[in-house]
């Protein structure tokens, strides 16, 4: 890789997406032009300019039908969302928020940026990993490598202790994808043992499921509450979450059919909600401890990563399960881009990590599909043979022989899939192709096929007819679900007709959507005055004077917080 | 690349590909491996396979000395004495290890997986007993209560219940239910003893399919296990020895597979097997013709017109016999529906397997029979 810019990661995340440098020898973290190193992950249409971030994320409640959010969970699959008249993928809007990232990158450093490491949950398969391969096309950035979020945060942790010798796990609950990976670290090698996950579950499902007990706690069926109430209910919700952290109480305000209600949100209540969520975290730590052939005894510290381990809930649940307690010496926010840029700069050979290496290890299994023939002499199909088990070191090549099953079959088909159920049925389709092979006897010819999985996760397959050595292969490269590289030509083009609103404006114009998004949540006395402050700060924007506005901001801060924090965080 | 034979030295004398001159400490091991993957092209996947299968030997070898991991047999045979799992302290139910207080998981003796009286006896003599309370008087849901008060008594409480549970032909689902709820239940090397057992309860379904399993049995375990969701991990730990025993546990949760018979096409055929048979057909035509001479066009017609009707009546013949296959499969296929929701009433003592391929047997010949009857009838009433 030859780079003019200096290594770059990037956290693309559920809920929030960060952007970090690795410089003289450390990551650092970029801020926004609002000073967040936090970017929220929405998307917002406001006639042809798109807004990322904060101020898209003050519409989602004022402007619902523009804002998107929550999309990193429709990677890899054919979802559309309807923002105004405009129908985007997944792929799209994620490709907005890098770009948006990419800016604040190339404003902070002063250079163009074109290579990048992007992180991903350990447990994306091959579908959402090319659809974020996609999304970095569509950003035009160059994806080097992508990163498993887990081993990122364990890179980043690993960084402040070289020379230490340990067994760790890391425990990544985000906003979408919950990850847990069970790592060693000794002589300057971080090697991953093994990795297990749920790509749906995160802290938007702990949100969800306290929105439903809220509703319930009313007295109101969920399903027949208007998509407005139940959008309002998890806005709610997720208040009430982050207020949970540190208090044992809190209430939350909720408009019902146009009267405003207060209802007490207790611990006890989010903690019965959410307890079928915590019953789902188990099984992918007992995948992992039984892969990595690692008790629990053996483990020298726990460390958490991605927002959602801020729960108390979380904690307690990880200190009982782990018999230790789990540490957070790194914003659990942070810790990912920061691996992710350190993995930048591994890829990019820098210096201050000569003594560095990182190895992963496959998240799936990766097979083909097979037959067997019974005692009553009929075939029943749709086995799953794995190759390449899941939880092998990267990058592996394995191979494996198989035969025909009739007299005279001239074609062996390789339909080639990802997961680890027994039935392909229910496995991840990844691609197909023939193998011819010389017509004989029942199990007299075969093939051998052999896959091929790289550093970034992601799988090459190749059959070869054993007597001939006729080669047949696919390089699982066109996105499974989603788009092939003309696609991406075409809406690349089609989406530089998208104007992202000038930097420059970046903070009136979230500072405006938030007095709005106040405005629509407050009543009585303090919507005048919001109401006012509006009118006064855009009749100062009109005004075009840099110091006024500037000024005018900082006096209205301090209401608008008080404001927040009465009604939301 | 490495030869084979190079591979397989390297299997047993795993150290010269670490750059080691023989058997080392696993320390050295490690440090001599981080040595290694630093020099050598990472993204060169046989490159890597073979450092990283030689400094799993290596390691495997230099372990020795730690004790190796039981086989879920032995863990289930209550052995786990012997061979303690990993994540446990070595048992010693009535001296707790000093310095921990109140261990929050303390060693558990292991019950055998058919509590006998005898061990019954001794598991109360060993635990300082609440007055009167037999195993059976405790409720499960007290039990993560007297986990924390009498962490022995808890654990005995908690196995006999379980194998009782389990004992039985059909298991007790709503004792077990309740056992997998406690937060007992969630402890990692209790879970995986829990498997073994269930594994070993189920083994005689498992390696005789013509017994079968009942559903409801199947669902706990999957929902406990996932051994079908996650059949390669089942397989690793259990040791499943085909997709056979996988389709028995598959069709216990009412998800059979579709079978299809060996006569069908399992791909479709190549088309030029097609043109050649055309051509086969022509060349043969050419041939019988040559030693008869042609002596007018109307000669050629006769020819041309005999050769489409003898394709004709071929063809006709052929797509008559197929059909005829085709309806015999969809009787077949009814017989074993009738068969399938016959099993479904009385699930505990079903042979799927064998009694579906008789089923179909004997469908087919009844089909045939009634065929070739009636051909027989259609023959004397027009004779």
């Amino acid at each position: 890789m030859s780079t003019s810019h200096p290594p770059i990661g990037i956290d693309l995340g559920t809920t929030n997406s960060v952007v970090a440098v690795f410089e003289d020898g450390a990551p650092r973290l970029i801020p926004n032009p609002l000073g967040d190193v936090l970017t929220p992950s929405v998307v917002s249409l406001d006639g042809d300019q798109v807004l990322v971030g904060e101020a898209a994320r003050s519409r989602l409640s004022t402007h619902p039908r523009e804002t998107a959010a929550t999309f990193k969970r429709a990677m890899g699959t054919e979802t559309a969302f309807r923002l105004a008249r405009k129908t985007l993928r997944a792929e799209e809007l994620s490709a907005l928020v890098l770009r948006k990232l990419k800016e604040d990158a190339e404003a902070d450093l002063g250079v163009a940026i074109r290579d990048v490491v992007v992180s991903v949950p350990a447990y994306f398969n091959q579908s959402q990993r090319q659809a974020t391969m996609a999304a970095c096309a569509l950003a035009d950035l160059n994806p080097v490598r992508l990163v498993n979020e887990p081993t990122a945060a364990a890179l980043a942790y690993g960084l402040q202790d070289k020379d230490g010798e340990s067994q760790f796990l890391v425990f990544d609950l985000g906003g979408g994808t919950f990850d847990v990976t069970v790592l060693e670290h000794f002589d300057g090698v971080m090697e991953v043992k093994a990795s297990s996950g749920d790509a749906f579950l995160g802290g938007e499902d702990f949100s969800e499921s306290l929105a439903k007990a809220m509703a319930d706690a009313m007295g109101q069926p969920w399903a027949k509450l208007g998509r407005e109430t139940q959008d309002q209910l998890r806005l709610q919700a997720d208040t009430a979450k982050r207020h949970l952290t540190g208090k044992e109480e809190y209430s939350a305000q909720v408009k019902l059919d146009g009267t405003p209600r207060s209802l007490p949100v207790t611990r006890a209540l989010f903690e019965e909600a959410a307890a079928p969520l915590l019953k789902r975290l188990h099984r992918p730590i007992e995948r992992c401890f039984y892969d990595s052939g690692e008790g629990i005894a053996e483990l020298d510290r726990v460390i958490l990563v991605g927002g959602a381990t801020r729960m108390p809930m979380i904690r307690q649940m990880v200190a009982r399960q782990f018999k230790m307690l789990p540490e957070m010496m790194i914003d659990p926010d942070h810790a990912v881009a920061l691996g992710a840029a350190v993995q930048a700069g591994l890829v990019a050979e820098d210096r201050a990590l000569d003594d560095v290496v990182m190895t992963d290890v496959s998240p799936f299994s990766v097979g083909i599909e097979t037959a067997t023939k019974l005692p009553s002499g009929n075939v029943i199909g749709g086995f799953f043979q794995p190759i390449i088990e899941r939880n092998t070191p990267l990058p592996a090549s394995r191979e494996r022989h198989f035969s025909t099953m009739q007299d005279d079959q001239t074609q062996l088909r390789v339909d080639v899939y990802q997961g680890e159920a027994p039935k392909v049925s229910d496995n991840v389709h990844l691609g197909q192709f023939m193998v011819s092979v010389p017509r004989a006897k029942a199990g007299m010819e075969g093939m051998r096929v052999r896959i091929t999985y790289d550093p970034s996760g992601l799988i090459d397959v190749e059959g070869v007819a054993s007597s001939t050595g006729v080669q047949a292969g696919i390089v699982i490269k066109e996105n499974v679900t989603g788009l092939t590289e003309e696609q991406i030509a075409s809406r690349l083009a089609a989406m530089n007709s998208l104007k992202m609103h000038p930097r420059e404006d970046e903070e009136n114009i979230a500072f405006l959507a938030r007095i709005r998004r106040l405005y629509e949540m407050a009543s009585g006395d303090d919507r005048s005055v919001l109401q006012r402050m509006l009118m006064e700060f855009e009749g100062a924007l009109e005004g075009q004077d840099g110091a006024v506005i500037m000024r005018m901001r900082g006096d209205m801060a301090s209401t608008l917080d008080a404001i927040d924090d009465y009604y939301v965080s | 690349m490495e030869t084979p034979a190079v591979a397989r030295r390297g299997r047993h004398w795993p150290w010269s590909a670490l750059g080691l001159e023989g058997p080392v400490d696993l320390r050295s091991v490690k440090r001599a491996y981080a040595a290694r993957l630093k020099e050598i092209d990472r993204s060169d996947p046989d490159a890597f396979g073979a450092l990283r299968d030689a400094f799993d030997r290596a390691k495997q070898m230099a372990e020795t000395n730690a004790p190796a991991r039981p086989a879920m047999r032995e863990i289930a045979a209550g052995n786990a004495a012997t061979a303690p799992l990993p994540t446990e302290a070595p048992p010693a139910p009535q001296a707790p290890p000093p310095g921990k207080a109140a261990p929050p998981d303390p060693p558990e003796p292991e019950p055998s997986a058919a509590p006998t009286a005898a061990t019954l006896r001794k598991q109360r003599a060993a635990a300082p007993k609440p007055a009167g309370a037999s195993p059976w008087m405790i409720p499960i849901e007290s039990l993560d209560a007297l986990l924390q008060s009498d962490p022995a008594q808890a654990n005995a409480v908690f196995w006999s219940r379980f194998d009782r549970a389990i004992a039985k032909p059909l298991w007790d689902l709503d004792d077990l239910e309740a056992l997998a709820r406690t937060e007992m239940a969630s402890d990692l090397s209790r879970r995986r003893a829990m498997e073994a057992k269930i594994y070993q309860a189920l083994s005689t379904q498992i390696t005789a399919p013509e017994r079968g399993y009942p559903t409801p049995m199947a669902r706990f375990v999957e929902a406990q296990f996932a051994w079908s969701e996650d059949g390669v991990g089942a397989s690793k730990r259990l040791g499943f020895r085909s997709n056979l025993q996988l389709i028995m546990y598959a069709h216990a949760l009412s998800r059979p597979m579709p079978e299809r018979s060996l006569k069908e096409r399992l791909m479709p055929l190549d088309p030029k097997w097609g043109y050649l048979k055309v051509g086969t057909f022509l060349l043969l035509w050419l041939v019988s013709l040559r030693g008869q001479a042609i002596q007018s066009p109307y000669d050629v017609l006769v020819q041309v017109l005999a050769l489409m009707l003898f394709f004709a009546i071929t063809m006709w013949l052929m797509r008559g016999l197929a059909a005829l296959a085709r309806g015999l499969l969809r009787v077949t296929r009814l017989a074993g529906l009738a068969q399938r929701l016959f099993a479904a009433a009385m699930p505990e003592t079903e042979a799927r397997l064998q009694r579906s391929a008789e089923a179909r047997s004997y469908a087919m010949f009844l089909a045939t029979a009634i065929a070739l009857g009636a051909m027989f009838v259609a023959g004397t009433l027009a004779g």
